[in-house]
């Protein structure tokens, strides 16, 4: 027998998961150490954290397109670029849960250990070539997004948000797990470039199994995107979590889904693109017309977010249904968009959260914007980002979406966007509405933290920002763009 | 001789299924579902799969069943409410219909020319140039596999810390 010959694998692959992996064991280490009443020193630690991080991204970045580990990993732009979103949700996240899971009576360190894993994983899952390695980062990303989903231990709503996205993501990711089996059973490999080496050099698009294949793998992305039919979960789980962990995974886990989903689909199946567009396709329409509509009809400010988020994305899915190298970099710009509208608005519910008080209905934001003027702009610009209006960031990011489906001949798709678009005008003026000309009500006071107006503010400059001057982002995200 | 105790094993494994299905107690199920395990890693090791057949008895035989029983002890279901299975009857039609279409997958499968797809890499031949199964698994464990490996460890202690969070008494 010959000893096993392991050779050294390229570690700048992996550098900035290795860097907040070993900070998170760091973090876990010092927080044994940290008084109760001073855990918001943990907290500051995730920011530097995030920031060593982030220097590291950029380190790789100097490397180019580079990959390890049998070609399981690979460090290229679309990754960092992804990596870079990751750090920057966090880093917002962070700021927003200090005072508020203070309130919320949680304020334990493991609450940012955990999130910072949960970055880990969704680096892991950008990262990913290897349909094992995309298994393990989406169950590392999701297994930590659901115990931070039931980390009010103490309230009832928040273990059953955490129960039902349990039971539903292990159901959702045994579905992709089937669709990467027969995937192998097939092309005999799980790296996505071998898969599509085999699959161009074997006439095999017509194997039924490659057909079960691809739907299965679909129904699991499905749901980790929340896209109806597989989005039940959405509107429980973002009603029941943490406000600062739904604004956390409104926008990161569903940037890394889409990531991968990218990756497994135009890398590895681009021969499979008819028969995967028909049912994408489907599903970014019915997306879209389910999310808006039945967000007219919600009471809760939380709930009505997360149908907006199922009608986002059926949009983000038009970029994927294009697949061109300019729909790809439309879903890059949406993902960088969205992060800064969705955690934005999530932060102005959390503004409202006091000890008894939930703020989190609609009409709980009764006359906010004239007691607090600047802070209901700050809301106003959400609102009309989500609705795709210029001069904010949403509206460039539609623009580029419906673009890229015009482009590639889906008008049909492009149709049903702008009218959803219209539909989701009312349910968010309805907030603009109760904000403005409403009465105002007894007990709105704000909670006092410096660190969550910080991020509303920088939310909002950054949303009227890239709505104003995109060229600079848009060069970005067609420089991160896949190679196909 | 090869064949002889496949044919033992796979009629154990068939008529302790059955028991599984079919019997009202569910400890007793659960205690068919160890056999079946058993037998199960017994298959494997017919088929020079050494390392499988450790991994499945530890594994399945050893932790999932016990969790299994914990369950079903935690749950402490009445006599009364075991005996009216009246109501999967609707469980129970689906259940054999799905059986039939498996076995129609299957046969299809045995029978051949249907579903084609790649030839695996890992051949007897090259399973037994490694020195044997547990070596190949080790080799492909620690050399192609290494990152998703290393992987895991940190899921299972993501996993850890969170079930503490979520079930520990007091937090301090």
């Amino acid at each position: 027998m010959t000893p096993i010959q392991i050779t050294y694998p390229n570690m700048m692959v992996i550098l900035p998961e290795v860097v907040l992996s070993c900070w998170v064991f760091f973090m876990m280490m010092a927080d044994l150490f940290i008084p109760k009443e001073k855990k918001e020193i943990n907290a500051v630690l995730g920011l530097i954290g995030l920031a060593v991080t982030a220097v590291s991204v950029f380190m790789v970045l100097s490397y180019g397109d580079i990959s390890s580990f049998n070609d399981s990993m690979r460090s290229d732009r679309f990754a960092l670029f992804f990596k870079l979103l990751f750090i920057i949700t966090a880093a917002l996240a962070i700021l927003i849960s200090a005072k508020y899971i203070a309130i919320e009576g949680v304020n334990w360190g493991e609450y940012y250990s955990i999130l910072l894993f949960s970055v880990v994983g969704m680096m892991v899952l950008v990262s990913a070539t290897d349909l094992v390695t995309v298994y393990l980062g989406m169950e590392f990303m999701a297994l930590s997004i659901y115990v931070l989903t039931g980390f009010i231990r103490h309230d009832v709503r928040s273990n059953e948000a955490a129960l039902k996205y349990f039971l539903l993501g292990a159901f959702s990711s045994g579905l992709i797990l089937y669709g990467m089996v027969l995937l192998y059973g097939v092309t005999g490999s799980t790296n996505v470039y071998k898969i599509a080496n085999f699959l161009a050099a074997n006439d095999n698009y017509s194997n039924p199994l490659m057909i079960a294949s691809v739907i299965l793998l679909i129904s699991g992305f499905a749901f980790k995107i929340a896209a109806v039919p597989f989005h039940m979960w959405a509107p429980d789980a973002y009603e029941g979590a943490p406000t600062s962990i739904t604004a956390f995974m409104s926008v990161g886990p569903k940037a890394a889904s889409f990531a991968a989903l990218l990756r497994v689909f135009l890398v590895a199946l681009p021969v499979m693109k008819p028969h995967w567009v028909a049912i994408f396709w489907g599903v970014s329409a019915i997306s879209m017309v389910v999310g808006n509509v039945v967000a007219v009809a919600q009471t809760n400010i939380k709930r009505m977010l997360a149908y907006s988020g199922i009608g986002h994305a059926g949009y983000i899915l038009m970029g994927v249904i294009a697949g061109t190298r300019m729909g790809v970099a439309s879903v890059l710009l949406y993902m960088l968009v969205y992060i800064f509208m969705s955690i934005g608005a999530f932060s102005v519910i959390i503004l409202l959260r006091k000890t008894g008080v939930k703020g989190d209905e609609i009409k709980d934001f009764s006359g906010f914007a004239r007691r607090y003027p600047s802070l209901g702009l700050c809301m106003l610009i959400f609102l009309i980002s989500l609705i795709g209006l210029p001069p904010t960031a949403g509206f460039i990011g539609k623009l580029y979406l419906f673009a890229a489906a015009v482009e590639a001949e889906y008008y049909y798709l492009a149709v049903i966007g702008v009218l959803m678009s219209v539909v989701s005008l009312f349910y968010y003026m309805q907030v603009a509405k109760t904000m403005y000309i409403d009465e105002e009500i007894e007990g709105q006071e704000l909670v006092p933290s410096r660190a969550l107006t910080f991020v509303v503010y920088f939310c909002a400059a950054a949303t009227l920002l890239i709505g104003m001057f995109p060229d600079g982002f848009i060069s970005a995200a067609m420089a991160a763009v896949l190679p196909i | 001789m090869e064949l002889l105790l496949f044919y033992i094993f796979g009629g154990v494994a068939v008529l302790a299924s059955l028991g599984l299905v079919t019997g009202k107690n569910p400890v007793h199920s659960a205690l068919f579902m160890v056999v079946v395990f058993f037998v199960i890693a017994a298959l494997f090791v017919l088929l020079g799969a050494e390392f499988l057949a450790a991994a499945q008895i530890l594994v399945y035989a050893g932790a999932i069943m016990v969790l299994f029983l914990f369950v079903i002890m935690l749950l402490r279901l009445q006599p009364e409410e075991l005996r009216n299975t009246s109501r999967h009857a609707f469980q129970k039609f689906f259940g054999i219909v799905l059986s039939l279409v498996l076995m129609a997958q299957i046969a299809l499968i045995v029978r051949g020319g249907f579903f084609k797809g790649a030839k695996g890499n890992y051949t007897p031949e090259v399973v037994s140039g490694f020195g044997g199964n547990t070596e190949a698994v080790a080799a492909v464990l620690f050399t192609d596999y290494l990152f998703p490996f290393e992987l895991t460890s940190l899921i299972l202690l993501m996993a850890m810390v969170g079930a503490v969070v979520l079930t520990k008494k007091e937090l301090k």
